[in-house]
């Protein structure tokens, strides 16, 4: 059951799509038809935590690229608009580009 | 389980050569390899052709021309690892007893793609990253939680670089300063210009065979003594980072060959970015995590240093990276210098090494894939 979308619009709010293992219980991103741990095909979409935390960060042409662990578990990749190198470990909030996935400083 | 030998290897010099197409590099280096093997074309009863970019069919394509044909003929694409995925797969064959003697091959293309390599329609790839932002990535991690400086960074492409001065085969054959590396262009911070691999044409061959066929020839064959291939686990999860499809790679080929880390003289690895001999030195074991950035500066890895010398060859850094050729050059500097014929850059009494070789653009997984080869000759 992967989701047609990596995140939906819920009560006006983007949500990031992920999805729970019923077997092992990993919480993984995006959805697939697969646990990308166990293999299981029990998955249940469920919405992600809008915050996290930068584990990395690089600044390729305009943009600052980002590894980010969701307050809600997995980790995602996500950019953020070009500007200071923000440090490892700052808070970030989703705040989606078009398809793309944008996140803001969570101030 | 039954060694396979090394009889021969050859390749051409990295470089900018698109002009040549890939029949002209693939006749260089496989003419090559037949010679130095003291083998023939028509001995040749399976052929693996590494290519990364290179279009369908390559493989027949290219080995016609040199009046390969008949015979089975396996494409090997593997990203960055094609070419010792082509080995891996040519092993197989001969410890499986289906073959007796084997090609494998390995060509690439790349000096007229502009920019970083096109990449796959993915999501992670929306964000605007690309290969050598994938590499800072895990450079910044690694400043962040071991305190990597940016001059052990450029510390692996000074090495690299002085290294490939004494190899005709690569790509730069000039060294340059911890300076010069440091205020080149900045690509994806941490990592300048001068500690990313150049985009070269090539192609690199190596004849494998079964003990009993090598034993027909009175050379001194190479020993593949241990062989794995990983592929990486899910980045994107709730969990730990996982074991590195490199670790993995390693611990699996040196159990197979009976050795350690400390008993190795020589190390291929792959530093496509100055990042990856970092990290990947400290996947191998030839130092404890973390400890990747002071091995390299400290010289430790050079020649004399005291650990296992690391691309002695240039690596990819310096003698360039195309991608399919990649993983049998590896293995043709470490024919050449465990046999003894590696001329000016030969280190003398070399007798076990190893070549880790990393794909990657499937960035939901640590690794596309990663192969390890141990060899000897004793
Ligand atoms: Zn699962």
């Amino acid at each position: 059951m992967a989701s047609e979308r990596l995140w939906i619009l819920r009560n006006g709010q983007p949500r990031l799509q992920g999805a729970h293992c019923g077997d092992c219980g990993a919480v993984s991103f995006p959805a697939r038809h697969g646990c990308i741990v166990c293999g299981s095909a029990v998955q249940t979409i469920v919405d992600l935590s809008n915050r996290g935390k930068i584990e990395s960060r690089t600044q390729v042409g305009e943009r600052i690229v980002c590894e980010i662990r969701m307050e809600s578990g997995p980790r995602v990749m996500g950019w953020l608009e070009s500007g200071e190198l923000v440090d490892i470990g700052s808070s970030v909030e989703f705040a989606p580009h078009e398809n793309e996935l944008r996140f803001v400083p969570d101030v | 389980m039954s060694d396979v030998a090394i009889l021969g290897v050859g390749m051409t010099r990295f470089a900018k050569q698109a002009h040549r197409g890939y029949e002209s590099l693939v006749a260089e280096a496989v003419q090559q390899a037949f010679e130095h093997a003291n083998v023939r074309a028509s001995e040749i009863q399976a052929s693996f052709c590494g290519a990364a970019t290179a279009p369908p069919g390559t493989g027949q394509r290219v080995l016609k021309n040199i009046g390969v044909t008949g015979r089975p003929i396996v494409n090997v694409e593997n990203a960055c690892a094609s070419g010792s995925t082509a080995i891996v797969e040519a092993c197989a064959w001969l410890r499986a007893g289906i073959c007796d003697v084997a090609l494998a091959v390995g060509v690439e293309i790349l000096s007229e793609i502009r920019g970083p390599l096109p990449t796959q329609d993915a999501w992670f790839f929306d964000t605007g990253l690309n290969l050598p932002g994938w590499y800072a990535l895990q450079a910044s991690r690694h400043m962040q939680q071991f305190g990597l400086t940016r001059e052990q960074l450029a510390a692996v492409a000074v090495k690299n670089r002085r290294l490939a001065a004494m190899n005709p085969r690569a790509y730069f054959q000039s060294p340059v300063t911890i300076e010069e590396v440091l205020s080149s262009r900045m690509i994806a911070d941490p990592l300048t210009l001068l500690q990313c691999c150049p985009k070269a044409d090539g192609a690199a061959a190596a004849i494998l065979c079964t003990a009993s066929y090598a034993a027909r020839f009175n050379s001194r064959p190479v020993w593949i003594r241990g062989m794995s291939l990983t592929s990486g686990m899910a980045v994107f999860t709730d969990g730990p980072r996982p074991v590195s499809a490199a670790r993995r790679a390693a611990l699996a080929a040196y159990e197979q060959a009976g050795v350690g880390p400390q008993d190795l003289d020589l190390v291929e690895c792959h530093d496509a970015f100055t990042i990856g001999e970092i990290l990947y030195t400290e996947e191998l074991g030839l130092c404890d995590r973390g400890q990747g950035g002071e091995l390299v500066l400290s010289g430790a890895t050079s020649p004399g240093g005291g650990a296992a010398v690391v691309n002695v060859s240039g690596g990819l850094l310096a003698k360039g990276h195309p991608l399919g050729a990649t993983g049998i050059a590896q293995i043709a500097e470490l024919v050449w210098q465990l046999r003894g014929e590696a001329g000016p850059r030969q280190q003398p009494g070399a007798r076990l090494a190893a070549a880790l070789t990393m794909g990657a653009g499937e960035f939901e997984l640590d690794a596309n894939a990663c192969t390890m080869l141990v060899l000897e000759c004793s």
